[in-house]
């Protein structure tokens, strides 16, 4: 069977179709971490005071990883401040979050991120954590723009079902991502 | 075939560079939630039932005067005497003051209501009022008191305090005798409380009682007379002089009150087992209190019984505990007396609380009038930690208020909030002020009225709990719906 210049170009083009349909839906299925241009922080004004006398814990591993403990009970609690998110780079960047593991909604009625003007408290955008995928879209046009050496203020929001069953001594994970261009 | 694979190997080679460009880039951030219990929890107020209001349903009163203003009360007539009211020289503000001279039933002097009453066989009346002796003339005895005339006015039967230090029933045939007196001292300047109750038989039986204001009983004195049988009579005040002067004892009058039933009580019924009442006069005096150990309850207020100065006045309900359950607001246009009987009506609250507490309804029925005030503690909030939380209330958006609906809902913690307040249907102020709350007597209160019955709205509140004060820390937020009806 005999392979022309029409069928090489053919395949090209599939090929690089194929390519940027995979960049634009699953860009992280392949992306990396080249560096520390967007990055985590404790905000300065954390109260870590929990229920119970609870401690709110969050720790930032090479400002690129950030763990959060905190101890809910029924009805809609709300962390305010537990993370920071900085543009240290010269440029605009766009941050979306690629929910992973969300939060169970058999337990949770509503769980969200409120990300704030930290200057202003303004909301600039509410992120659904409650169910995989990515947010506020997969769609880049709607990413969030994070301006240069600009922040973030991070809220948990999240509502537990008043049910009976409902267990209140429950242990949920959350596991997202920062997404960034 | 193998040709098309390595060409397809080829092609994505050649674009591998681009999908390793780096163009996203990943931060990781995980989190672990511990669910807990619930620290904070809603429960249901020891008390399951509202106020909604008081209504006067009987008055014993025929017809009272706290001579108050600087004219006589119209429909009174004197005879003899010189009559004048003398504002702020009362108990309670006005009083009316007599000067003695000779001119009216046997040399005495008298100021009546001038509305004729039945004294048909089997007829009982009660006459109370406020009386002292201002000025006695030298080497004389002034009396003053109250006076049953008979009709036509030409006797009467005077039951007085005298400057000689006695408590005396004389009648005026029209010449004075005394029936029966009891000694007593009687002291210048000072008001005394006389209360007479009069029962026409076959012949006349007066009883009369002398207190002092704070209702201690100072004498009890008794007479049976025949002397003069009235078809009807009226009832007043007077003043006589006896001895060097015939003329000038001066005395002066407050509080007088004439019924048929026992005046020296208002009687609340309908009462829930222990509440409590206070009567409050419009100058803001406690005139009386108590509990109520059966649904009935009787307050003495036998030391002002035109209560205040003769107009508006509260009459407070509380429940067994001491919280406010209703405020009775009397019409400025009207007194609170001796012998009223009011009659409360009460609702039971419909509170749902979900099993984790954490949820809350509470449905229950307020006033449907201004001049009752519904108080209650809708919700109380318990604090099941051993730690202080900062909590306020808002009023979400979603609530829906009918026409007419006046309240106030505070959150009470360790202090009391500032308050939701909602005006005619209007919200003016949505969220209280934050209080810290700890143990387990925290409230949410209600102060609410309707202008209209059968009007319905619906609170949306949602209860916010902080661990660190002004909304830092953790919080926590609770729905509560209030169902207000009336």
């Amino acid at each position: 069977m005999s392979f022309s210049k029409k069928n090489w170009l053919f395949l090209f083009l599939i090929v690089a179709l194929i390519n940027s349909v995979f960049n634009a839906i699953t860009p992280l299925s392949y992306a990396q971490n080249k560096g520390e241009l967007v990055i985590f922080h404790v905000p300065s004004n954390i109260v870590s005071s929990d229920l119970w006398g609870a401690i709110v814990s969050i720790s930032i591993f090479q400002n690129t990883s950030a763990t959060i403990t905190v101890h809910p009970t029924y009805g809609t609690n709300y962390y305010s401040d537990v993370l920071l998110i900085t543009n240290l780079d010269a440029i605009t960047h766009y941050i979306a979050f690629n929910i992973t593991d969300p939060l169970a909604m058999n337990v949770f009625s509503s769980a969200e991120l409120y990300l704030r003007n930290p200057a202003n408290g303004e909301l600039v955008a509410k992120i659904d954590i409650g169910s995989t995928g990515f947010r506020p879209s997969n769609n880049i046009a709607n990413w969030i723009s994070l301006g240069s050496n600009s922040s973030l203020m991070v809220d948990l929001v999240i509502s537990i079902k008043a049910s009976s069953n409902t267990q209140k001594f429950f242990f949920e994970n959350l596991t997202l991502y920062l997404v960034y261009m | 075939m193998k040709k098309y694979i390595a060409i397809f190997l080829i092609s994505f080679l050649i674009f591998l560079p681009q999908l390793h460009a780096s163009r996203f880039t990943l931060d990781t951030i995980s989190a672990s939630l511990v669910g807990q219990a619930p620290p904070v929890t809603l429960n249901q107020p020891a008390y399951t039932y509202t106020c909604l209001y008081l209504s006067r349903t009987s008055r014993a009163a025929l017809t009272y005067q706290d001579f108050e203003g600087t004219s006589l009360p119209s429909n009174w007539a004197s005879i003899g005497s010189t009559w004048s009211m003398i504002p702020g020289g009362g108990y309670k503000g006005g009083a009316l003051q007599g000067t003695d001279n000779g001119g009216g039933i046997g040399g005495s002097t008298e100021f009546y209501w001038n509305t004729q009453v039945s004294f048909t066989s089997g007829s009982s009346y009660n006459i109370t009022a406020k009386v002292k002796i201002s000025a006695v003339p030298s080497n004389s005895i002034v009396y003053a008191g109250i006076a049953i005339i008979r009709n036509p006015t030409n006797m009467l039967y005077e039951i007085s305090i005298s400057s000689n230090n006695r408590f005396n029933i004389r009648l005026f045939s029209p010449s004075p005798t005394t029936l029966v007196f009891a000694q007593v001292t009687i002291t210048l300047n000072t008001w005394y409380i006389i209360y007479v109750s009069i029962t026409r038989t076959t012949t006349n039986i007066i009883n009369a009682y002398l207190y002092d204001v704070n209702g201690n009983l100072l004498a009890n004195i008794s007479a049976t007379n025949n002397n003069f049988n009235p078809n009807s009579g009226f009832f007043g005040v007077d003043v006589d002089t006896r001895g060097s002067a015939t003329n000038n004892g001066v005395a002066r009058f407050d509080d007088f009150l004439a019924g048929n039933g026992d005046l020296r009580f208002i009687r609340i019924n309908n009462l829930q087992s222990g509440m409590q009442a206070q009567i409050i006069d419009n100058l803001g005096n406690l005139v009386a209190s108590g509990s109520a150990t059966t649904s009935n309850l009787a307050l003495n207020v036998l030391s002002d019984v035109v209560v205040g100065t003769g107009t508006d006045g509260r009459i407070i309900l509380k429940y067994p505990s001491g919280q406010n359950c209703l405020i009775y607001n009397n019409p400025t246009s009207n007194a609170i007396l001796g012998g009223d009987t009011y009659t409360l009506i009460t609702a039971t609250m419909t509170i749902a609380i979900d099993s984790t507490k954490t949820l809350a309804n509470n449905t229950f029925y307020i006033s449907p009038s201004n001049a009752n005030i519904t108080q209650t503690i809708a919700i109380v909030i318990s604090i099941v930690d051993s730690r202080t939380y900062y909590a306020l209330l808002n009023l979400t958006s979603s609530s829906s208020l009918a026409s007419g609906l006046y309240a106030n809902i505070t959150l009470s913690g360790s202090s009391n909030s500032t308050s939701i307040v909602i005006t005619n249907s209007v919200v003016s102020t949505s969220i209280t002020s934050e209080v810290s709350i700890s143990g387990s007597n925290n409230y949410i209160l209600i102060s609410a009225y309707y202008t209209t019955a059968a009007k319905t709205s619906t609170l949306n509140l949602m209860l916010q709990y902080c661990t660190v004060a002004n909304g830092n820390g953790a919080c926590v937020l609770y729905p509560i719906n209030l169902i207000i009806k009336s």
